[in-house]
């Protein structure tokens, strides 16, 4: 406790970036330390887990460190440790959940692991003082794009999921095709504002009637086909007509189920989260549709859309509140269900 | 003074205390694949068996690597932060060499041997010399089997050694070629159906930090002697890539 607030200390690390942050009563950021690889596994084209893993070794205790120093807090102050305990990248969970463990294990203070997407929903906690649940929760991120219902703090029900590709992993092999680079979400996104959403009709993929699951492998293979058949043809392709159009057909899907399902429910507010939140379409493209809905739409600010600990912290917090505490045997969880 | 070993690099996890006498405790974990979660529950134990507590240790040795890279990971990132919440200093135990105080004395010839799959093993050579100090007569890394065997027979032939003694994961693998060869190169062998553990590693830790060989948690660092295969293909491309650039 610091000044009658309840201090979590949070560690994230399930992909490429370590981060390590001290968060008071759930929703005031004291401090978000972040060390990110993504200009390591650029050479690469996409994040190798071997690489992150043994960043994250050399990175984590340094970046504690920065988090409870900008914090200006010392171990007694913290009152619960707080851990993306899955689904991500074994080798790289495994680092924050060692690190987590011990800590708690040595301070003597409790300890919770949290879903990472469960994080990625609170990140709009932090970013909206009197955001309360229930609500429609639309999670896209480079390995999910989801549908939840978030009941309570502690706990929510994913109602549709991806059947095949997330739509980062789309991003990203399309971003590829076109030579763009990686990662595929904000340089695609990029381009397309030079290009004609329209240029280019790219099948969207529904499913069946009312469904809230996604498939984005058929869309991609569209793009891919398209792309193909253009310079067999021999005829010159405009990358930024490409990538805008395969946004409008990606976006306009997500956006569709999204807004529907809140409608569905009755629920006037539809929460984004996920790294691909900060993509600007989709929240332009979303904005646009719940404002028509009367639907309100709550997404964080961009350092809270890529991955750090300050969401888990959050997440945590509200866990702990709700009598969730894990003990020291707590293990990594590479493909935990929400 | 106590000095807590940490070893996770192998099939077993296990943790061991050694006060300035020696190693006095140790608990063994053999179930398979559950470092992660086992470890921390298995040094609450110790300290309690112990009857002394977390605060009591003065030092971290960690069983650094070679091994699994995963268990690398789990026991290094542990002693890190251990160390570092605890602001003690920490011991980077070369796995291969904690296999001396397997035998300590013994007049054969020390080869630690773990499976680094693609028939290849991390090991090392070591024997006691006339003092009773313990020398590595092959360098510790990963090698062929069959590299690693010629030099191995190489030295104990210079070293004036009959016998060779293997232990680790990679002797279980590679047993019988090596008796085999080692019997055609007039040796004899010993296969030992030991893995590393933390006993070894705090014998080995309590001596590096007598030494002065302990570093803060910062520089505590893994030993994994090997590059991750991607960025191996990497190189290799570059490499390529270079060399074709020069022929232009």
């Amino acid at each position: 406790m610091k000044n009658g607030k309840f201090l979590t200390l949070a560690v994230e690390s399930s992909c490429d970036e370590t981060s390590v942050a001290v968060v008071a009563d759930g929703r005031e950021v004291l401090s978000n330390a972040i060390s990110t690889q993504i200009e390591i596994h650029k050479e690469y084209g996409g994040v190798v887990p071997e690489i992150a893993s043994r960043h994250h070794l050399m990175n984590i205790n340094a970046v504690t460190a920065q988090a409870m120093e900008e914090a200006d807090v010392d171990w007694r102050e913290i009152d619960l440790i707080g851990v993306t305990k899955g689904p991500g990248l074994v080798g790289a969970l495994l680092i924050g959940i060692a690190t987590a463990k011990t800590f708690a294990f040595v301070k003597k203070k409790p300890l919770v692991g949290v879903h990472h997407i469960q994080g990625h929903i609170s990140a709009n906690y932090i970013a909206h003082p009197t955001l309360k649940p229930p609500f429609t929760a639309l999670i896209v991120s480079g390995g999910h794009t989801s549908i939840a219902e978030v009941t309570s703090y502690g706990s929510c029900k994913v109602v549709g999921g991806t059947r095949d590709d997330a739509a980062g992993e789309a991003y990203d092999k399309v971003a590829r095709v076109l030579g763009l680079g990686y990662p595929g979400g904000p340089k695609i996104d990029k381009l397309a504002k030079e290009g004609n959403p329209n240029a280019v009709k790219f099948k969207r993929v529904y499913l069946e009637k009312d469904s809230l699951d996604f498939s984005f492998s058929g869309t991609k293979t569209a793009v891919l086909n398209y792309i193909n058949s253009e310079k067999q043809a021999g005829h010159e392709i405009n990358a930024a007509d490409v990538a805008a159009s395969f946004q409008q057909a990606i976006l306009e899907v997500i956006v569709n189920k999204a807004v529907f399902a809140a409608k569905r429910r009755g629920d006037d507010k539809l929460v984004l989260a996920g790294g691909v939140a900060a993509n600007s379409a989709l929240r332009a493209m979303l904005s646009q549709e719940c404002a028509e809905s009367g639907i309100r739409l709550y997404f964080p600010p961009p350092v809270l859309c890529t991955d750090n600990a300050a969401m888990i912290a959050s997440a945590a917090y509200y866990l702990y509140k709700a009598g969730i505490r894990d003990d020291l045997s707590l293990d990594a969880y590479p493909s935990l269900p929400l | 003074m106590h000095i807590l070993a940490i070893e996770t690099t192998g099939p077993k996890c296990s943790v061991a205390v050694a006060d300035a006498d020696g190693v006095i405790a140790e608990i063994e974990n053999s179930g398979k694949f559950a470092h992660l979660s086992s470890l921390i529950p298995m040094v609450s134990d110790l300290l309690t068996n112990c009857q002394f507590t977390i605060e009591d240790v003065d030092a971290i040795a960690v069983s650094a690597g070679p091994g699994s890279f995963t268990g690398i990971r789990i026991g290094v990132t542990t002693a890190r932060a251990l160390a570092q919440a605890l602001d003690i200093p920490a011991v980077p135990v070369p796995t291969l060499q904690s296999f001396i105080y397997e035998d300590p004395g013994c007049a054969g010839v020390i080869c630690p041997m773990f499976d680094a799959r693609r028939k290849q093993v991390y090991a090392a050579a070591f024997i006691y010399d006339e003092n009773g100090d313990a020398q590595e007569i092959v360098k510790g890394g990963a090698y062929s089997v069959e590299d690693y065997l010629q030099m191995l027979f190489a030295a104990a032939e210079e070293n004036g050694r009959k016998t060779l003694i293997f232990y680790g994961d990679g002797a279980a693998v590679y047993g019988e070629d090596a008796e085999q060869a080692a019997a055609a190169a007039g040796f004899e062998t010993e296969i030992r159906d030991e893995v590393q553990q933390a006993a070894c590693v705090a014998a080995l830790g309590l001596e590096m930090y007598r030494r002065g060989e302990a570093v803060p948690y910062g520089m505590l660092e893994p030993n994994y002697m090997r590059e991750s295969e991607a960025k191996r293909k990497l190189d290799l491309k570059k490499k390529e890539e270079s060399a074709m650039g020069r022929c232009e």
